[in-house]
């Protein structure tokens, strides 16, 4: 697996966690100053999964394209992660 | 406490970005090319494209701090939603994106296979686009568009 592919893999991870908190906290507390502090968290990580998979190189399309889908880009992300370090 | 955040975020931005810049745009001008002789140094020199190189991946990685203090200040004053923040933001993060995935490989290639300079060419336009993104950021910052303080 090349440090690109492992890097992406961190990221979408991260993602994956902070909107799996962040939907949680929605559907149980909803507590105000966990949503305030994971949101824009959230929002970076989406950030850093959308650029690192639209600038890298040597993607597949359905990486980069999976890659900005709001909410499931992160789990998809890992699979796609998954799959290009086979077909190498 | 927003006072310390705003000093790290703005030296950091200085100290570390700066340096960046500057050495992303002159790596081209140094980088040897396959039709210059390596031993004619007056103009192409390795060791300086070396260093700038160096300078690019390390000081580029260190000025990650620059987004990350910048995102609690925003976190730390409720700005987050603000419409110059995001873009700001959705801009930093590409200029990263640019320079971790694109134009420091770009540099290492050129470094190990020279070609006819073609590929500096590419380069020196990454690099142009690198420090406009930087120039727009900085102005979002000062101006900050759709905020109602500034």
């Amino acid at each position: 697996m090349t440090p690109q592919l492992k890097v992406l893999g961190a990221l979408s991870l991260l993602e994956l966690v902070s909107v799996v908190l962040l939907l949680g906290n929605l559907l149980t507390v909803h507590d105000q100053t966990v949503a305030t502090a994971l949101g824009p968290a959230h929002g970076a990580m989406y950030l850093a999964v959308a650029v690192t998979a639209l600038l890298g190189r040597g993607l597949h399309t359905t990486t980069r394209v999976f890659a900005l889908i709001p909410v499931l880009s992160g789990p998809l992300t890992m699979r796609q992660v998954r799959r290009e370090a086979r077909r190498r | 406490m927003e006072s310390f955040l705003l000093s790290v975020h703005v030296l950091a931005g200085i100290v570390l970005v700066g340096p960046v810049t500057v050495a992303t745009s002159l790596f081209t001008r140094y980088a040897p090319t396959a039709d210059h002789p390596a031993a004619d140094t007056s103009v192409r020199n390795v060791d300086t494209a070396r260093l700038l190189h160096r300078i690019t991946r390390g000081y580029g990685a260190m000025a990650l701090v620059v987004p990350v203090v910048g995102l609690v200040l925003a976190m730390v004053q409720g700005r987050t939603t603000e419409i110059w923040v995001v873009v700001a933001m959705v801009l930093t993060a590409v200029a990263g994106a640019l320079l971790a995935l694109r134009i420091a490989p770009a540099q290492s290639e050129a470094l190990s296979v020279p070609d006819d300079g073609s590929q500096l060419k590419r380069l020196s336009m990454l690099a142009g686009i690198f420090n406009l993104l930087w120039a727009v950021v900085v102005v979002l910052m000062i101006v900050r568009p759709g905020s109602d303080y500034s």
